[in-house]
């Protein structure tokens, strides 16, 4: 059945199941919420619905599922923020590095295409995207284009794409994904069936991790809470080595704490120049503060294998300067997502004396 | 799989695919090429998606069985042996490649992931020329759009009724419509084929008068000829309705020679703005004016002779569309059916072909006042 792969939602499958039974799927969808909810994991499987040609859609394992899930189905077009060149070797290299991308994707789903370089969805894209929605569905099924990070498009893609769900092709279903949906255009927006994904229970992600990466169940539990609602982010800590990072936030914190600077900086200093690290380590930061917090109002924990050092920590930042220390972690956060850069966004949230933080 | 083949007879059947193989996709199985060797024969075949190219060869096959190999690298391979028979063997994902004294091995991808060749469902269809086929495409597909905005524009209208075959190509400033006299088609059909299949096709018939079978459902067309099998996938969308552009009461017919005209279009077209192109034709009682000018370069003119009868009149065309429009002009002689200074005039040889009549349409440039 539609959706029957994915955790939580209910809300978001029962809108899409609904449309799906009754045969009147939208032309355009654009599901919205926080990262790592399962968006695209959506997407993904509506994309294989219309595609199959199983009694019970999406079977998710004929031919046309699977080549779907790899990315390697003609009338199934994703499109991604990537890096873009003017020069034609550069650009095969990049479709090159691209495909290579997408392989390691199909096998690790959640998570985003990473470049080193800027990216973005540009006109090119969309173009590219336009020619190929503009012919006959190649397998006789429906053109599916699936926009991860929608809101990555350049003023002049969102344009081109606008115009193109303006005259919206009987076959052809467009669905766009996005954690900032207020950054798309409001008229690509409104022309949009829009499905709101929201966070999801710790506990949903404390199952998945026990059953499907037999973690034990202390360990499950911390990460779920620190995922706060994101299994994609909880994936993701599993994989990075979530057990040093979470050290790390600690020392850092310690750090702090202590007024010792160049320990701080030299644990800033480990963070700050990996992709997605100092938005994990804010968050890992983020979860022991809020921990502090809780621990003076004699409330639960997440961190209660550490409550000693917690104590101990609570002690050494005082009153003031939690409730300061909190405030800078949020602004940080959010510049982190306005490109602010992550070192200096790591200092003015950690290394900034109560009450006299420099804004960002 | 294991099959022998002649190296000439492998080489111009890859090399008649190698146009259909992308350089650049995010598909990594399209810049294979999949190898069948069934009974008796090897077929090949490429796709980039849009357009799917089969094609078969002689072969000894030893052991029937297919894979899917670089098509670039394995092209070059072959290409580069002697005209000796080569072997060819996969076993599992590894193909070795024998001839002579040379041994290659190189890596294919398995055929699982190969895209399907299209199939036809319930279709139809019908014969041409090779010839009428490329006279087609050497005469229209000059006048296809290339703005992805109108997608229909960017595809070759082949309409199929009792009258036979038209086929037309515009981009909204220009028009070709050819009418091949073919015998009446029973159905009625319209497609949208992109030029791209036009142009592998084209380049696949080379110089030889085959017959080709065209046959087409709602998603393809499939074009047969020699072994040979090329589908192209339509275009969707509909065309506009090009009659109604096509003007009837153009009444001022100018006509001269193509080969003089032509001479002078170029060489006027030199002092031409080089945005616009824009060259100005002054039409006068039995003669024909034309000149440019380009602010602070210079300007040109020239008189020629041609036949014209109406009032006076001057008219602005871009000279690279009527260049386009005059090297496709077999005949001697041109006419040119015009009204007025800004709206459509009509370009078609003097005495038509035999097997087909060509019109040309050209939207005229407004002159500076």
């Amino acid at each position: 059945m539609l959706f029957d792969n994915l955790i939580g939602q209910e809300v978001a499958k029962r809108t899409i199941r609904r449309a799906w039974d009754e045969g009147r799927l939208a032309g355009s969808y654009l599901f919205y919420g926080p990262d790592g909810v399962g968006k695209e994991a959506a997407a993904m499987d509506l994309a294989r619905a219309v595609n199959c040609g199983a009694e019970d859609k999406p079977c998710r394992t004929c031919s046309s599922c699977r080549r779907i899930s790899t990315y390697q189905h003609p009338d199934f077009h994703y499109l991604a923020p990537v890096p873009h060149s003017s020069s034609e070797s550069e650009r095969r290299k990049i479709a090159e590095e691209v495909a290579e991308q997408l392989k390691d994707k199909a096998a690790q789903p959640h998570r985003p295409l990473a470049f080193d370089r800027p990216t973005a969805i540009t006109i090119d894209d969309i173009r590219d995207l336009k020619r190929g929605l503009s012919l006959h569905p190649y397998e006789g099924g429906r053109q599916a284009a699936l926009v991860a990070r929608a809101d990555r498009m350049t003023e002049e893609a969102s344009n081109a794409f606008l115009k193109m769900l303006e005259e919206p092709s009987p076959s052809s279903i467009f669905i766009l994904v996005s954690d900032r949906p207020n950054i798309l255009l409001p008229t690509i927006v409104s022309r949009c069936q829009k499905v709101r994904f929201d966070l999801l229970p710790a506990g949903a992600i404390e199952a998945h991790l026990l059953h499907n990466h037999n973690l034990p169940e202390v360990e499950a539990r911390l990460m779920a809470d620190l995922a706060g609602g994101s299994l994609g982010r909880a994936l993701e800590m599993l994989e990075q080595g979530f057990w040093e990072e979470r050290d790390l936030a600690w020392t850092l914190l310690e750090s702090a704490a202590a007024g010792d600077y160049f320990g701080l900086m030299n644990g800033i200093g480990q963070a700050a120049d990996q992709r997605g690290k100092p938005e994990r380590l804010l968050s890992l930061v983020q979860e022991v503060v809020s921990d502090m917090l809780h621990l003076r109002h004699g409330r639960s924990i997440v961190n209660a294998d550490r409550s000693d050092r917690l104590r101990t920590l609570e002690l050494g930042f005082g009153n003031g300067g939690l409730d300061a220390l909190a405030g800078r972690l949020e602004r940080a956060k959010a510049g982190l997502k306005q490109n602010v850069t992550p070192r200096l966004c790591l200092i003015t949230a950690l290394a900034g004396r109560p009450g006299g933080s420099p804004e960002l | 799989m294991k099959f022998t083949v002649a190296q000439d007879k492998l080489v111009a059947g890859l090399q008649s695919l190698i146009g259909v193989v992308p350089t650049k996709s995010t598909f990594p199985i399209l810049s294979n090429i999949l190898l069948d060797a069934q009974e008796k024969k090897l077929v090949i075949s490429a796709t980039d998606l849009e357009i799917a190219a089969v094609t078969q060869v002689e072969a000894k096959i030893s052991s029937a069985g297919s894979v899917t190999v670089p098509a670039r690298q394995f092209t070059e391979i072959v290409k580069q042996l002697p005209a000796l028979p080569v072997e060819v063997e996969a076993s599992e994902n590894r193909v070795t490649i024998k001839c002579d004294r040379s041994r290659f091995s190189i890596v294919g991808l398995p055929k699982d992931d190969f895209p399907k060749m299209p199939e036809l469902k319930k279709d139809k269809s019908l014969k041409l020329a090779g010839g009428t086929l490329q006279a087609i495409i050497k005469k229209t597909l000059f006048a296809v759009a290339n703005d992805t905005s109108r997608p229909a524009l960017c595809g070759v209208l082949f309409q199929m009724s009792g009258d036979g075959l038209k086929v037309v190509t515009t981009d909204g400033r220009r028009l070709a419509l050819f009418e091949a006299m073919i015998p009446p088609v029973s159905h009625k059909s319209e497609l949208l084929i992109s030029p791209k299949g036009l142009n592998v096709v084209n380049r696949m018939l080379g110089g030889d008068e085959k017959e080709i079978t065209v046959q087409f459902d709602d998603s393809y067309t499939k074009f047969s000829f020699d072994g040979t099998q090329v589908f192209a996938r339509h275009i969707e969308g509909t065309y506009p309705d090009y009659d109604k552009v096509i003007p009837s009461g153009n009444k001022k017919v100018m006509t001269a020679s193509v080969e003089l005209f032509t001479a002078a279009v170029k060489r006027v077209a030199i002092l031409s703005d080089t945005f616009t192109y824009q060259i100005k034709l002054s039409l006068r009682t039995d003669s024909l004016e034309l000149s440019s000018q380009t602010v602070d370069i210079g300007e040109a003119k020239e008189t020629m002779a041609a036949s014209y009868q109406g009032d006076e009149m001057d008219i602005g065309y871009n000279a690279s569309y009527l260049l386009d429009i005059l090297k496709n002009l077999e005949n001697d002689e041109l006419n040119m059916y015009l009204n007025t200074p800004l709206s459509a005039g009509l370009i078609k040889p003097a005495k038509q072909a035999d097997d087909y009549k060509l019109t040309y349409l050209l939207m005229p440039l407004r002159l500076p006042e």
